[in-house]
């Protein structure tokens, strides 16, 4: 597949991500659930960031969360510059990473969701808002334990269109 | 001699890139939290967005038609007997609005005071929740092109949801007004008391902060717009007193307020496009009564939306 395909890719997935992170919950719902919602986006990023064929750099995960910045009300150019410093430690530690084993992955998972969602507590909740505390970490929680099944998924479009991982 | 391999490889245009990134979003952070040159960016960003809510909220909307669909002939004529009867009681409480409306403009006119102008009102679906539960928005399917501005009042069938904070072609993003950064003026619809009711960042609580500590409020005092500062119109319901308190230092009293909106149910909005300040009636008098509208809202006459 050549370069601009992976990268249509990779886009198209994010795409997909974040559709995923606009979908709204049904009335009925408790609203403590939307906080439950998995970071879909930076695991996205993080997987293509990862990738050997390089389909999305520190540049992409910048626009991807500038997009995220918009579509989430957020301070414009704060979720950019989370995706971009993941998709960088990723990056850098790619080859590291795809040798751990999953538990360990979705450790990591878990740790950089936790760092992103800290950064953005302390920038919406000056003064603090509710509800804070533990339930800051429930999205560390939902994107740690859906890692293996993003991965696979995204592991199976690789495959199903020869993208070297 | 041959230098070897290096052991690691440094990526240094990545860093580069990273720290110009970095750099780029301190900056824009910084104009967009200190001032509103950024509106326009954006809105651009915005309208890039808005198709995403509305193809996230297909499921839904795929799901409701095929509700309607297969629902059965028993099931729509129950539906209809029940609108037909909420339709019989609220038509009997407007008869009841309008005279006391006209009543409230004669006692007005013999005080030689002004009228109010009456508000239209546009109805609006909600078709999205942007992904972050620190902030309280909606998006709605209504936008410029409807007439829809920034700073106009959103109320559901029970009370005050919100107002508009930004509109792009198709549709408009609305600050709740239980937002942390939200606040209102208000009154307590008992004795007209005064204050301002402050987002809390939780659905049902809105906060009345900074009330003397001999204030006459009461659990179970209803609390309505106030009016004042001409954002919101007067007199829709904002919510219900639960409880009051003093406050850490004891001197004033703190109040907290139940929602009278169904903030997070409501899929049916209205967004009031206010009259404006209240004018001399001779001016309302001057201007057409059934004339249309230049912003798309529909006529006064035809949907006009007086708080209750």
């Amino acid at each position: 597949m050549s370069t601009w395909s992976v990268r249509w890719l990779a886009w198209i997935t994010l795409l997909a991500a974040l559709l995923l992170s606009a979908g709204r919950l049904p009335t009925d719902w408790p609203d403590w659930l939307a906080w439950l919602r998995p970071a879909w986006v930076l695991l996205a990023v993080c997987f293509w960031a990862m990738a050997k064929a390089r389909p999305l750099g520190v540049l992409g995960a910048w626009l991807a969360g500038l997009c995220f910045d918009a579509m989430a009300a957020a301070p414009l150019g704060l979720n950019a510059a989370l995706f971009a410093i993941a998709a960088y430690a990723a990056r850098q530690l790619r080859q590291r990473l795809r040798m751990y084993p999953l538990a360990q992955q979705c450790a990591a998972a878990f740790a950089l969701v936790a760092a992103c969602e800290a950064v953005r507590h302390v920038a919406h909740g000056l003064p603090p808002i509710e509800p804070s505390g533990l339930l800051m970490l429930a999205p560390a929680l939902t994107s740690a334990a859906v890692w293996p099944v993003v991965r696979a998924g995204l592991r199976g479009l690789c495959r199903y269109f020869r993208v070297d991982q | 001699m041959r230098a070897g391999k290096p052991l690691f490889v440094r990526d240094s245009r990545a860093g580069y890139l990273l720290t110009g990134l970095l750099l780029g979003s301190a900056i824009l952070l910084a104009i967009d939290s200190a001032t509103q040159r950024l509106k326009p960016v954006r809105g651009f960003m915005d309208n890039l967005v808005a198709p995403l809510f509305v193809i996230a909220e297909l499921p839904y909307m795929t799901a409701a038609s095929v509700g309607e669909t297969v629902a059965s002939r028993r099931a729509l004529l129950d539906r209809i007997g029940q609108l037909e009867q909420s339709n019989l009681a609220l038509s009997h409480q407007a008869q009841g609005f309008l005279a006391l409306q006209a009543e409230n403009d004669q006692l007005r006119r013999l005080l030689g005071s002004d009228v109010r102008l009456a508000s239209a009102a546009l109805i609006a679906e909600v078709v999205g929740v942007p992904p972050n539960p620190a902030v309280h928005q909606l998006v709605i399917d209504k936008g410029a092109g409807n007439g829809v501005g920034i700073g106009q009042a959103v109320v559901d069938a029970a009370g005050l949801i919100g107002q508009i904070v930004d509109v792009t072609a198709f549709s408009a993003r609305v600050l709740l007004i239980t937002d942390a950064s939200h606040a209102v003026p208000v009154e307590v619809v008992r004795n007209s008391l005064r204050s301002i009711a402050g987002g809390t960042g939780r659905l049902d609580r809105l906060l009345l902060e900074g009330l003397p500590i001999t204030s006459d409020i009461s659990p179970g005092d209803q609390v309505v717009t106030s009016g004042l500062g001409g954002r919101f119109p007067r007199g829709y319901p904002v919510g219900t007193v639960e409880s009051v308190a003093p406050d850490a230092s004891g001197a004033l009293a703190v109040a907290e307020v139940a929602p009278s909106a169904r903030l997070d149910r409501a899929r049916h909005l209205l967004v009031i496009h206010s009259a404006g300040p209240v004018r001399d009636r001779d001016d309302v008098e001057e201007e057409g009564a059934g004339e249309p509208r230049r912003d798309g809202f529909p006529s006064s006459q035809s949907s006009d939306v007086e708080p209750p």
